[in-house]
């Protein structure tokens, strides 16, 4: 029993430390704000990806 | 792509790559921005380097996941490796080649780079743009190839794995083959094919929103086809599913307007513009002034049009849609 407790409690711990990835609600988007995107392009030395819609 | 491409899991491990934007043309916040980085047409997408602020690569119009990864690739080569010339790099997608050509107003060569590609190209959303771009350009030259990429368009709509906005895009570029030749029965013929793939998108798209976004289509359709009530049940489904936006409203309204139900199609245009914003609050106006002609209200047509130069006024420059205006303009000097 005893060692059926450790197993239980080593595969607990494994699913703590390696919890489920986040659900993808799709590409995370900040809506109509160049110069707060622009800022966090240059701050994580990425490029900025911009797509340009209309809603008609 | 907002309502399917950009939540396709298949991308959940490119979210690192980039910081991403999304700039709505019609919101007065994004003047400067639009100033700074002009567009033709929607979508358009660039990327710009944080370094410099440079667009080093873009394109226009939608893509599905799988290319929109690949498009992600060449945008990462672009940053490292600028044109001599400064100029944004291109996909190097063969819709991409030739749809440049065209937007440069270069139909022969256009043409011709579309009947190179053409051949070697799978079946999919790259080869139905050259069919249908190529379609384009060979009416606009006048070409006898029109007849051949007509065909190869028709074919397309049969592809498998489209975004629905490609395929019923093919369908409409079909009813503009035909009335570009000035064949009235052959483009209404097309246009009925085109709403019979509308009805069948609407009970295969996996929301409202994925529905909605065809709506467009749906007017154009039913309209071309000279059966605008065909569609007024999915605009009003639209209305209700999704009631903070004025598209559905004012997609109806030209419905039940061309359907000749002018009160309600006033009572559908109260509504759109109670909620619309920007520049196209003035298609909105304009369109509010043909129903009031219609109901053989002259002065209150001329009316609304005066408010929609109003308004015009009120936008930021960049943002004025000069094209519109003078519309407006000229329908009030008649």
């Amino acid at each position: 029993m005893r060692a059926l407790g450790l197993v239980l409690a080593a595969a607990l711990g494994f699913l703590a430390c390696n919890p489920r990835p986040a659900p993808f609600h799709g590409l995370p988007f900040i809506e109509n704000d160049f110069d707060a995107a622009f800022a966090r392009s240059q701050q994580a030395a990425v490029p900025l990806f911009v797509e340009v819609w209309a809603p008609w | 792509m907002r309502a399917t491409v950009f939540t396709d899991p298949a991308l959940a491990r490119h979210a690192g790559r980039f910081v991403w934007l999304s700039i709505d043309t019609e919101n007065e916040r994004n003047a400067a921005f639009l100033e700074k980085y002009p567009w033709k047409a929607v979508p358009t997408f660039q990327v710009i380097d944080p370094r410099t602020g440079d667009v080093v690569y873009h394109w226009l119009g939608a893509v599905d996941a799988n290319a929109l990864a690949k498009r992600f690739d060449e945008a990462e080569f672009a940053l490292t490796q600028t044109r001599p010339d400064g100029a944004p790099r291109l996909p190097s997608s063969a819709d991409a080649e030739v749809l440049a050509l065209a937007m440069a107003g270069k139909n022969d060569e256009c043409l011709a780079a579309a009947s190179a590609r053409w051949e070697a190209l799978p079946p999919g959303g790259e080869k139905a743009g050259v069919a249908a771009i190529g379609l384009d350009c060979a009416l606009s030259s006048k070409s006898p190839e029109a007849t051949t990429f007509e065909a190869r368009v028709k074919d397309a709509t049969g592809y498998p794995g489209l975004l629905d906005d490609d395929r019923s895009s093919l369908f409409g570029a079909l009813v503009d083959a035909r009335d570009r030749q000035e064949d009235e029965a052959g483009g209404k013929a097309a246009a009925i094919a085109w709403l019979d793939y509308l009805d069948a998108q609407a009970k295969s798209a996996p929301g409202a929103e994925a529905r909605a976004a065809l709506d467009g289509h749906r007017v154009s359709a039913a309209i071309r086809a000279g059966d605008p009530a065909r569609m007024i049940p999915a605009l009003e489904a639209s209305v209700r599913d999704l009631p903070e936006d004025y598209n559905p409203p004012a997609r109806l309204a030209l419905l039940l307007r061309e359907a000749g139900r002018l009160d309600e199609a006033l009572a559908a245009s109260d509504r759109a513009l109670a909620k619309a914003y920007g520049p196209r609050k003035l298609n909105l106006l304009d369109a509010r002034a043909t129903i009031l002609e219609k109901k053989g209200d002259p002065d209150g047509a001329k009316a609304v049009l005066r408010q929609a130069l109003e308004f015009a006024q009120t936008l930021p420059e960049p943002q004025r849609p000069k094209g519109m205006i003078a519309r407006i303009e000229k329908r009030l000097a008649g």
